[in-house]
């Protein structure tokens, strides 16, 4: 709509300019807007005082001329101090359209004294603390927190120069006496804030410039354009050689004919013989400035006038409409005007355009306009996700960050690994490889919401793992990627997303240098093209919807060569095919759902014969929302996973289940209540070295929540059971009841009081008490601790899953 | 625990390990053979009073495809004692392959697939301390079979569950190695976090190993998931002090209907004629409004068409009776299947001075 509009004439901006604005001495519309636009500074400025020393510029606009001296001094003054130079470097016109957009923006101006620093980005430096935290906690449960444990977190944001960078730190550690293992991770994070950033922008936007009058959205047209026409129209009225006739020329023409009607037509109007009725013209009310200025409808004889005149008088009337435009651009630009005005409102109004507008209207830094496109930019201990067949959900030691245009992208990382945490405490080794150093880069055209196509590259270098008692012994290797991933909008039909990645590793052979490792990553470049569909990856995803039918649907099929080796995600297979999906259907005015899947995995065992490890996942799922109180759902699924040899198939481990949950929320004796309950039945068998397991499991777990007085207190009971009907799995006889009070006292208080009980049968049982508090201190402190004390009624030497008592203590500073 | 104990001695005396006068290798076939770098886990005995200036010379063969690779690492001091190879030495250790199938799948993605493998272990004096040439070999054989990967079953990945203490299961990895055992950790993931950086940053709710089944149900003395958030779980098969695998990250988040929120949730109801003179309001949940100056007890007098689906069956609407005076009108729609959240109605009521007013609304289920 914007494209197709006239304003783009003058509301050209620095990207379509050279376009659109034509050539001094053949203006068109513009100059009515131009002129009304020069008029206002020119109003404007008369209210100032006058700015001396400013040196005038040499631009070809001398449209600017019109201007009075202080009114142009000023607006050099703008234009110096805002990139002036780039301008003096472009050719006329394209300096010519540089003033034109910088009147737009000097008229746009909220202040237009306002000196350059106030419309730079703000704040220049500025610390806030967001959040303040320590987390204790302790407990005797073997290695769940067994000893004492402590994170300490603390949220800082840092903007300078108007770039907000968040700080997240994080110190988590504590020793565990049981394993003899202790831990001390620090752990920090700078991110940039675009959101906050944005925000900064807008906010700075919005504070120096009237974006409206940016865009002229607040001029009125029609109005504008009579005004301009008739002070035109009178400076060729006051010729002397229309003056004496200057009432009956007036009265041929009214303005939307000299608007709408052609050369053909004006000519037919201003020569046809006879009484014409027209438009009276009162030599008094030339004033343009007077309000009183208005048309009455008066009979002229056209032959009064003579036919010179006349034909001189149609000559300075053509030229004049070459001044406003084509009958067709103005009415083009009449009929627009409200609309354009309404999309403006939007466009200005939108996020996606403050980037485009920061930098046409702020005088930023480069660091600031290339910040405009960068939609993360991380550094410190951070995870890193791209895509399944790259970098995904992995955590490294680095950098890594995300640009983006309106049709390009580039993502890039660089870090190390950083596989040691909660998860290898306890642990020396692992039999996975140690860690890597790896540069990704992953160029790509379009944009994530929409169809893309990218390129991707990675390179990694295996590393030793080695903190605390936590060590690897790595053999050198380099792993070199790269692959090709797309996007495909089906319109209505869904997304179509494929993936192709391949890898290549080397290690360091006899031949070469053994400290040399750059060998070892060009051998890996080198013969990239080396086992192609053993060290290959494919993965193919839809998704979609039939919109009509409330129907969503996915299906994917994925292939992974038994040499693929992926170090940019933690978690992809090897030798693995694997194809499902599913799809869920709304009905009834979504309160009713259905839903069923399938995911088929076969990971291949051997590179010889077709030995292979089959798991197949199947599940219906329904749920239906009787009422606003009542709901009712059902679980059936299935997983089993089959050792398939060329001679033999054996089932290594099925689970099957089925269950029943309900979700009641009602009234009982005038107190509220909410009811959640699941009944299931669950068949559970594996092969253990010593046994097949054999477990048929019943289970049932209902929370019960009472709603007590005003102040949200409530009481709550849960109980959850699981019996193993063969008594088979090790801990599958578990009873767990716990009864409680959550209650507020003096406002700032809120306590909770439950009591427990615990049977986990021929393992241990035990009864206890939970007291949780908390307090919220001058607002922006809060302190919670929670202790949860059991005493053992029957214990054994199985047990390794409970304990006797864990506390947990929190203090909160929160500063937002 | 004396189980455990009487387990781990069992393992140990079968772990082939291979005792000489002055070297031995100790070596876990069914764990170390797995990868290229479990080949390096190996343990070293040095029985001589005196650090000895060696190499590891780790060659493997396959009883079909025949020699698979060999590592040499880089000349290390062993001293006496029990010691695996320097990590310095092994970094810089030489690898070469042999030109086949397997050891292509091997120096690609450095874990052995299915065989009968062989690994043998050398010890090589470099001269510069002693006798060149093999000090000590041993060999170790294996029939091996891949781990199946371990994979997360239930919750399903981004479910949301409505219980405070889920039972989680996942699938086990086969086949079965004795003193198998799991570790589950859940996190909580903060707004904006990755489940990634989740897991690094946030102390664990739960981080729980010694499980020997593929299942944990929430441990009853873990603080239990709480309403609105999201958490991030991982399993990870281990045996003893080695990790052999890690699961996905999978998230689940804990959402039940909020009963405080509910009640919190009261009814904004608005005077009708303020409605009128606007013409437009959104309904949230249920059609609520004030109308005062009601003269006698009556039924109000309404109707509601559907502007989005005019044909909209949008007969039998609840009656509402009026009392005198001021009444708080709540017209119960929210579970009537003609009210469709984010769809327009019209609603036509009658006023007590028996002016019929129309009014169109937004319905917002919530």
């Amino acid at each position: 709509m914007m494209c197709g509009c006239l304003l783009g004439t003058f509301l050209s901006t620095q990207a379509n300019a050279q376009h659109t604005i034509t050539p001094p001495g053949q203006m068109t519309i513009k100059g009515v807007l131009r002129q009304v636009v020069l008029d206002s500074i020119q109003q404007h400025a008369g209210e100032k005082k006058f700015l001396a020393g400013i040196k005038t510029s040499n631009y070809n606009g001398s449209f600017i001329k019109g201007l009075e001296d202080s009114a142009q001094a000023d607006f050099y003054r703008f234009m110096l101090l805002n990139s002036v130079t780039k301008a003096n470097s472009r050719v006329p016109v394209q300096a010519e359209n540089y003033v034109d957009q910088s009147l737009r923006r000097y008229y746009a101006l909220n202040n237009s004294n306002m000196p350059r620093k106030s419309l730079e980005l703000a704040p220049r430096f500025k610390n806030d603390v967001h959040a303040f935290q320590i987390d204790l906690a302790t407990g005797d449960t073997l290695s769940m927190n067994y000893g004492l444990w402590h994170r300490v977190r603390f949220n800082d944001q840092l903007t300078i120069s108007g770039i907000p960078i968040n700080i997240n730190y994080a110190n988590l550690g504590g020793q565990d006496p049981y394993r003899n293992a202790s831990m001390n991770a620090g752990l920090i994070k700078f991110s940039f804030d675009r959101q906050a950033y944005l925000n900064n922008v807008n906010e700075q936007l919005n504070h120096t410039y009237n974006l409206e009058k940016y865009f002229l959205a607040d001029i009125n047209y029609r109005e504008a354009l009579r005004q301009f026409v008739d002070v035109r129209l009178q400076g060729i009225l006051q010729q002397p050689e229309f003056a004496p006739q200057a009432k009956q020329l007036r009265s041929l023409l009214t303005y939307e004919q000299l608007y709408f009607l052609d050369s053909v037509q004006l000519h037919h109007m201003i020569f046809s013989p006879g009484l014409l009725k027209g438009y009276y013209y009162d030599g008094k009310k030339m004033n343009p400035d007077s309000k009183e200025m208005q048309d009455d409808v008066i009979v002229t004889n056209s032959n009064l006038i003579p036919y010179a005149t006349k034909e001189r008088y149609y000559t300075a009337l053509l030229d004049l409409k070459k001044s406003i435009g084509t009958s067709a651009q103005v009415a083009a630009m009449l009929a627009e005007s409200d609309a354009t005005q309404n999309y403006l409102r939007f466009y200005v109004e939108s996020d996606i355009n403050k980037p485009k507008l920061s930098r046409e209207l702020l005088p930023l830094s480069g660091v600031q306009t290339f910040l405009l496109n960068v939609h993360t930019l991380e550094a410190g201990n951070i995870a890193v996700s791209s895509s399944a067949g790259t970098m995904q959900d992995v955590f490294i030691s680095g950098v890594s960050g995300k640009y983006a245009t309106s049709n390009t992208f580039v993502h890039m990382a660089l870090g190390r690994r950083q596989d040691i945490d909660y998860r290898t405490l306890g642990f020396r080794q692992s039999i996975q490889p140690g860690t890597y150093g790896m540069q990704f880069l992953r160029v790509g055209r379009g944009t994530g919401k929409k169809d893309y196509v990218s390129l991707s590259v990675m390179n990694a270098n295996s590393k030793q793992n080695n903190r605390g008692e936590f060590a690897t012994t790595n053999i050198p290797q380099n792993i070199f990627m790269a692959g090709a991933q797309t996007q495909w909008s089906l319109g209505k039909g869904g997304m179509l997303n494929a993936e192709f990645t391949k890898s290549n590793s080397n290690f360091a052979s006899p031949t070469s240098s053994a400290n040399d490792h750059s060998n070892v990553t060009k051998a890996a470049m080198g013969r990239f093209f080396d086992d192609f569909w053993m060290t290959s990856s494919f993965n193919l995803r839809y998704t979609g919807e039939i919109s009509g039918a409330n129907i969503q649907q996915s299906a994917y099929v994925g292939y992974s060569g038994m040499g693929y080796n992926n170090p940019g995600n933690p978690y992809a297979r090897k030798g693995m095919t694997m194809y499902g999906g599913n799809v869920r259907k709304y009905f009834d005015g979504n309160k009713g759902m259905v839903s069923a899947r399938v995911d088929i995995r076969n990971m291949a065992q051997s590179a010889i014969n077709s030995a292979r490890w089959q798991s197949i996942g199947v599940g219906v799922d329904a749920k239906y929302k009787f009422s606003r109180k009542y709901t009712l759902g059902m679980r059936l699924n299935q997983t089993t996973l089959e050792d398939q040899q060329p001679t033999r198939n054996s089932t290594s481990f099925v689970n099957r289940k089925a269950s029943l949950t309900s979700q009641w929320n009602g009234r009982l004796a005038s107190k509220s209540f909410s009811n959640f309950t699941t009944i299931g039945i669950q068949r559970l068998d594996y092969i253990t070295q010593l046994h097949p397991i054999e477990s048929e499991f019943l289970q049932f777990n209902t929370t019960q929540i009472f709603m007590v007085g005003k102040k949200g207190n409530t009481i709550s009971a849960n109980v959850f059971y699981n019996r193993d009907m063969r008594d088979a799995a090790v801990y599958g006889n578990l009873l767990t009841a716990e009864a409680g009070y959550n209650y507020t006292l003096l406002k700032k208080l809120f306590c909770g009081t439950a009591f427990t009980y615990l049977e986990n049968k021929e393992v241990v049982k035990q009864i206890g008490v939970r007291q949780h508090v908390g307090v919220q201190v001058l607002k922006r402190w809060s302190f919670q601790a929670s202790v949860d004390l059991r005493d053992d009624l029957e214990n054994s030497q199985m047990n390794y899953l409970y304990g006797n008592f864990r506390t947990e203590l929190s203090l909160h500073y929160l500063m937002k | 625990m004396r189980l455990y104990k009487y387990f781990l001695i069992l393992c140990l005396v079968c772990a082939a390990s291979h005792v000489q006068a002055q070297f031995s290798f100790t070596f876990m076939p069914e764990i170390h053979g797995r990868s290229m770098d479990g080949l390096m886990m190996v343990k070293i005995g040095n029985h001589t009073q005196e650090k000895k200036f060696v190499q590891l010379v780790v060659t493997v063969r396959e009883a079909k495809a025949g020699q698979i690779l060999t590592v040499r690492t880089a000349p290390f001091e062993l001293y006496p004692g029990v010691t695996s190879p320097l990590q310095s030495s092994v970094f810089n250790s030489n690898v070469s392959f042999a030109q086949n199938k397997l050891a292509s799948i091997v120096r690609q993605s450095n874990y052995f697939p299915e065989g009968d493998y062989e690994y043998c272990f050398a010890l090589e004096g470099t001269g510069t301390s002693g006798e060149p040439g093999t000090l000590q070999e041993y060999c170790f054989d294996y029939q091996l079979q891949p781990l199946s990967p371990l994979m997360l079953l239930e919750p399903y990945e981004d479910e949301t569950v409505c219980t405070p203490r889920p039972a989680l299961f996942w699938q086990p990895m086969m086949p079965s190695i004795p003193g198998l055992q799991y570790r589950l950790v859940l996190v909580e993931v903060k707004p904006g976090q990755q489940k990634a950086e989740a897991i690094h940053y946030n102390m664990a709710l739960v981080n729980q190993p010694n499980i020997p089944s593929p299942f944990l149900f929430y441990p009853a003395i873990a603080r239990p998931l709480e309403n609105g958030k999201t958490y991030a779980w991982q399993v990870t098969a281990y045996k003893n002090d080695v990790i052999l695998g890690t699961s996905e990250i999978w998230t689940l988040n804990a959402q039940c209907d909020d009963l405080a929120a509910d009640q919190k949730n009261e009814p904004v109801y608005n005077n009708i004629q303020v409605l009128a003179q606007r013409g437009y309001f959104v309904a949230h949940g249920n059609v609520t409004f004030i109308m005062d100056g009601v003269p006698r007890s009556e039924n109000l007098v309404y109707s509601i068409t559907c502007l989005n689906k005019p044909n909209l069956n949008m007969k039998r609407l609840p009656a509402v009776p009026l009392n005198p005076g001021l009444n708080l009108v709540n017209i119960d729609v929210k579970d009537r299947r003609s009210f469709v959240d984010g769809y327009f109605y019209l609603l036509k009521v009658e006023l007590p001075t028996k002016e019929t007013k129309e009014i169109r609304f937004l319905y917002k289920s919530k």
